[in-house]
């Protein structure tokens, strides 16, 4: 299995998932390279990859985050001087909000960052993370830096009980499985309960979206590990509720009703025409399961290993299991987990007397359906370990989607439904 | 509310004179936070009738961070003062900086800030050794600083860095409240002290006297404000805190931090003659060096031999490329049954398996090359934290070191990286303890420490440089095997290439002994030397670097020439190589046969190719083999554009024949295809758009080897030249960035 990426790869790709920011890397050029790299496929901002259009001092050759390449006399002596002009450097290109991260050697040198921000005049426009958290889990260098972000720009509140119609989705990262298709399925399923989505924190968002944050009825958290501390803050902050629906995510046909209704009610909307949907999409496919069943005896039967985040996990288990008959034969959830949500999975799979496969996710060992990080999914079906491989998590497996893809919402049981039943038809 | 910070050399009596203000103040009714920042964690003893409190580092050490209050680490003493202590690690390991930088963040998350203290009083150690231990001093920390010391030079000499120490942070503000003199009892000890202070433009607030209430008070575990109320010392700390009281409202002065430099400390506080000081320091410059004849005998071995294997960016100070430790991981992790552990956070180690993984899935979809077993497996990582970063990550190491040879794994290499080489992990110790332990498993450290040993490439020499130790020089030489060194680890056609090379070899009757280090095995590796010859993958600066290394490990024979690309590199690698084993026969036989089929497809493709005029733009600097196939197409190559590159220098046999432009750019690129009326420009990121009607191709960072690779480029340019200039998907981008 990947090693999967710590706080400090989500503090950047809080940044990052801004359009209007830069994040400026003070740390060697080993760190940069990656997250440039990872930046730049998550969210394309730039037509080509050529170095040559990227020359200048602390790009090295790549367009997103510049850095200051750290190297040996800069860990004894700080890293005042280059600070200095990477800050005037990328501060002269626009006025695009400035976020300075210190890698993990560089936040052992204690560079005093607000200090170089403030002699550069660069303090209405720009901060500093010192410390992104390094080894804990990607997405608490995500909140964090979120948190950090929108305390930084001092958001005037508003009263969320006057607001109707809008809400901000909260949760979504850069680090997200197709974080803009998952985005774009939960802003459909909301048009429909005539609910209007504000800001997406923080994936693909604007300063001014940022801004006007504040003045919606509710936080809507789609990821728990990545959005509920952020929710809870707007909470504190300006009063702003926030929605968690029990099931988990919006994965599956269940979540995903449960997911719309949680949001109703809240709303005091009806969620009638939403259901209607997705209804309507479960009798649409109900013959194609049941010719393929009817044929094969499958899915029922087909076994599965999933290793995602807990809020993806739990309500597609649950699914898989219920929905179409598949036998969880390895679950594992991804650092980062609410553990609330994993007693739910443990007590779901002892129910269904399946307790051994918790924690047993195994990338070694033939199965039907595989559902974990790209890399992962990719080299079990390379190895034919598998007769599905479904991506619900990061790093990427690198496929190029053209058509919008994601495993959330309506389109996104459809979606899964499709790579499920295909990869059934497929020999291992 | 303000903030103080007291600071001195260490054993100077800060943490005495701090409790005692912090006493003072407290009894004028001031609410006082006093935080220790020193990890002898003994500032606030006297304030808490000398027992020590539990520290804010060792708290958030065992507490996870969801269970923290600030209840747990704030401690009430004498006349309520509010104490903290820091702590830090043990003496020799971990980062005491990075300790103060955590204490401050764990204070400020946990709401220090809403308890709403009339004076924060910070007792920092030393002087200003590193960052860390300058945060009190930052400007969101310490509003006054105030500056203990002695007459004794060292003390003085730490005040001055004291102040060049607040200079960095903020040189325009005036921060420093003055001088505190601690006496020592020496003779004219307040002069010097008032020298000192004139000098640098800084009042002595104040001079306790040297007296024995101190050591009484401290037995009793007191301070002297409390078990000495009417003493003189008493009366000058009240004076000390109405001094602090004057300066939050106001009405006493702040000063700006003037230090002296090191000539002007010796001068006016050792007394130093000026003239003769200025002397000395004309005088040194003719001073003779010391020189030491080494007898002829000993030469050999005075050379810095590790001088031999730097690559061309650490060799020339250039900005470093990637890092040593990733470098070094890209290579043990190709050994299959070795484990590397990552002592690092868990970024490196992701970062890591990351490319290493992705070049494993482009090898097997692209070139259908399905990883092993274990490729892909064999990292794991120790998950440096913050804990670690303070105390030393050599407990996780050797949990992880254990846990490894549990499971089995009799070779173990551990790769460092930034965060464990600057808080100076004794790693020896953790690899000598379990090995105690598990005497059959070798341990072999390789310590890059991130980028503190260089670059990327750098890495991957140290990588090879610490693994050719396992070779067993005792075996002998077979005839007809061959070490394969230094092949690309991260490409997607690593094997494919590999494959390429093997049949080539069989052709010959040639076996491969040990890839160095590809798919190898540790026993591949101890047999090394059963080979009788060494080909070198690729003759590039690392390339070089390493064949160096093993020439200077073995002493070895090497092949001349790296791996072949095209049909005139493959024939003529072939036939060298053939001859060497005495195999020209079977070699000449391969050959006829490739140069049949690689002629006939020549003339297939002349009709469309021959004629056009063409343009090379390329980082890389490898180009004959397409140069080879421009020529033998009748194409005409009007000019080689060559892009400044860190890693290699241009070799080829064009020399003086063909125009070339070195330090190529973009733009020079544009204006040579507006002006030199160019059919196909060849570059290794060709341009989105062409509004030029110049057809545009990719050069491969990494082209397959062999006798093909060629006729496969030619074939595409055949098949391009029919097609459009800009296909219809370019111009849905035209406002793109």
């Amino acid at each position: 299995m990947t090693l999967t990426a710590d706080a400090f790869t989500g503090s950047l790709l809080a940044v990052e998932g801004i359009t209007d920011a830069i994040v400026l890397l003070n740390g060697p050029t080993g760190c940069k390279f990656y997250h440039s790299h990872i930046s730049d496929c998550q969210y394309q901002r730039a037509s080509s990859f050529d170095p040559l259009g990227f020359t200048e001092e602390f790009y090295f050759g790549q367009p997103r985050v510049p850095c200051t390449y750290l190297e040996g006399e800069d860990y004894i002596a700080g890293s005042t001087e280059k600070l200095r002009r990477i800050l005037s450097s990328i501060a002269s290109k626009n006025d695009d909000l400035l976020v300075v991260v210190n890698s993990p050697g560089a936040s052992l040198i204690g560079d005093d960052l607000k200090q170089f921000i403030d002699s550069a005049n660069l303090s209405k426009r720009c901060l500093a993370i010192e410390n992104a958290g390094y080894s804990s889990p990607v997405c608490e260098g995500f909140e964090q830096t979120v948190i950090e972000i929108l305390k930084w720009m001092d958001l005037e509140g508003k009263n969320s009980s006057s607001i109707t119609g809008k809400v901000n989705l909260v949760g979504i990262s850069l680090y997200n499985s197709n974080w803009d298709s998952t985005a774009d399925e939960l802003r459909r399923i909301l048009s429909f309960l005539n609910i209007d989505v504000e800001t997406v924190l923080c994936a693909g968002t604007s300063i001014e979206e940022l801004q006007i944050s504040t003045s919606v009825a509710c936080n809507i958290v789609v990821f728990p590990e990545y959005g509920l501390k952020i929710a809870k803050w707007y909470e504190e902050q300006f009063g702003i509720p926030y929605i968690l629906s029990p099931m988990g995510a919006p994965v599956g046909y269940d979540a995903t009703e449960m997911w719309i209704k949680s949001v109703a009610s809240f709303m005091s909307v009806d969620p009638s025409q939403a259901i209607e949907i997705l209804r309507k999409e479960r009798k649409r496919n109900y013959h194609k399961t049941s010719r393929f069943h009817s044929l094969t005896g499958l899915p029922k039967g087909a076994t599965f290993a999933i290793n995602g985040d807990s809020s993806v996990v739990l309500p597609l288990t649950k699914w898989l299991y219920e929905y179409l008959g598949m036998a969880p034969v390895g679950v594992s959830t991804l650092p980062g987990g609410c553990s609330e949500t994993e007693t739910q999975i443990i007590d779901f799979l002892g129910k269904i007397g399946f307790s051994d496969s918790w924690k047993s996710f195994n990338d070694g060992e033939q199965v039907d359906v595989v559902l974990s990080d790209g890399h992962t999914i990719k080299m079990m079906h390379e190895k034919r370990l598998c007769r599905a491989a479904i991506e619900i998590a990061m790093p990427s497996s690198g496929y190029i989607n053209f058509l919008p893809r994601t495993y959330v919402g309506v389109n996104g049981a459809l979606f899964l439904l499709e790579e499920i039943f295909n990869g059934l038809r497929r020999m291992p | 509310m303000i903030q103080i910070a007291i600071y001195g050399k260490g054993g100077i009596g800060k943490s005495t004179i701090s409790a005692n203000i912090s006493a003072a103040l407290g009894d004028k009714g001031k609410r006082v936070l006093q935080v220790g920042c020193d990890p002898k964690h003994d500032s606030t003893r006297l304030l808490l009738e000398g027992e020590p409190i539990p520290t804010v580092l060792a708290y958030i050490r065992d507490t996870f961070p969801e269970q923290r209050k600030l209840d747990d680490i704030l401690f009430q003493g004498y006349a309520n003062v509010v104490c903290v202590e820091a702590g830090g690690p043990e003496p020799g390991v971990g980062c005491a900086g990075r300790g103060i930088l955590s204490t401050f963040k764990v204070l400020e998350d946990l709401g220090i800030d809403r308890i709403p203290f009339d004076v924060k009083l910070y007792d920092v150690l030393g002087d200003v050794v590193c960052g860390g231990f300058a945060v009190p001093i930052r400007k969101e920390y310490a509003d006054a600083v105030y500056i203990v010391t002695s007459g004794e030079y060292m003390a003085l000499y730490a005040a001055n860095n004291i102040l060049r120490g607040i200079c960095n942070f903020d040189n325009t503000s005036s921060r420093v409240a003055g001088i505190i003199h601690n006496s020592r009892g020496m003779e004219h000890e307040n002069e010097k002290v008032r020298i000192f202070a004139d000098s640098v433009g800084l009042p002595v607030i104040t001079s306790i006297p040297r007296t024995e209430i101190f050591a009484e008070a401290e037995k009793e575990g007191s301070t002297v404000i409390q078990r000495y109320p009417r003493s003189v010392p008493a009366f000058l700390f009240n004076q000390l805190a109405d001094h602090i009281e004057q300066i939050s409202n106001g009405t006493a002065s702040l000063f700006s931090a003037n230090p002296l430099t090191n000539e002007e400390m010796e001068i006016i506080v050792l007394g130093r003659d000026q003239d003769l000081h200025q002397n000395k320091r004309h005088s040194s410059s003719n001073k003779k060096s010391f020189h030491y004849e080494i007898p002829k005998i000993k030469q050999g071995f005075s050379v810095n031999k590790k001088s031999h294997f730097f690559t061309k960016n650490v060799k020339n100070k250039q900005p470093l490329q990637g890092c040593s430790f990733a470098g070094a991981v890209t290579v043990t992790s190709r050994i299959t049954d070795a484990l590397t552990i990552v002592h690092g956070p868990r970024s490196c180690a992701h970062i890591a398996s990351h490319f290493l993984n992705n070049s494993l899935l482009n090898a097997s979809s692209r070139y259908g090359i399905i990883p092993s077993g274990t490729e892909g497996k064999t990292l794991v990582s120790t998950d440096m934290d913050d804990k670690s970063f303070i105390f030393g990550g050599l407990d996780n190491l050797i949990l992880c070191l254990e846990e490894a040879c549990m499971k089995g794994w009799y070779t173990i290499f551990i790769v460092t990286t930034c965060p464990s080489g600057l808080i100076g992990d004794n790693i020896e110790h953790a690899v000598s303890r379990v090995e105690q332990k598990f005497p059959h498993t070798n341990i072999i450290p390789i310590e890059v420490d991130g980028n503190l040993a260089g670059d990327f490439s750098q890495g991957l020499v140290e990588g090879y440089k610490v693994i050719s130790n396992i070779i067993d020089s005792s075996i002998k030489a077979e005839d007809c095997l061959v070490n394969i060194i230094g092949e690309k680890t991260l490409s997607d056609n690593l094997n494919s290439n590999f494959i390429i090379i093997k049949e080539l070899l069989d052709s010959i009757g040639v076996r491969v002994n040990c890839r160095f280090l590809s798919t190898t095995t540790v026993n591949d590796i101890r047999n090394f030397r059963r080979a009788s010859l060494n080909i070198l993958a690729h003759n590039d600066d690392s390339g070089m670097v390493l064949k160096k290394l093993i020439d200077s490990k073995t002493g070895m024979e090497f092949f001349g020439l790296p791996f072949p690309i095209g049909f005139n590199e493959t024939a003529e690698w072939l036939e060298l190589l053939a001859e060497r084993f005495d195999m020209e026969a079977e070699a000449w036989k391969l050959i006829e046969k490739q140069k049949r089929l690689y002629y006939k497809e020549i003339e297939d493709l002349r009709p469309v190719l021959k004629g056009k005029r063409v343009l090379i733009s390329s980082f890389c600097l490898n180009l004959d083999w397409i140069i080879d196939m421009l020529m033998d197409l009748g194409m005409e190559l009007v000019k080689v554009g060559l892009i400044a590159s860190s890693y290699d220098d241009f070799r080829t046999k064009y020399i003086g024949i063909l125009p070339m432009e070195y330090d190529y750019t973009a733009e020079k690129r544009q204006i040579d295809i507006e002006t030199l009326n160019l059919d196909l420009v060849l570059s290794n990121y060709p341009p989105i758009m062409s509004n030029d009607g110049v057809h545009h191709d990719a050069i491969p960072f990494s082209p397959d080897v062999g006798f093909s690779s060629g006729l496969v480029m030619a074939r595409r340019w055949g098949m391009i030249m029919r097609l459009p200039v800009v296909e219809g998907w370019k111009r849905d981008g035209v406002d793109c960035s």
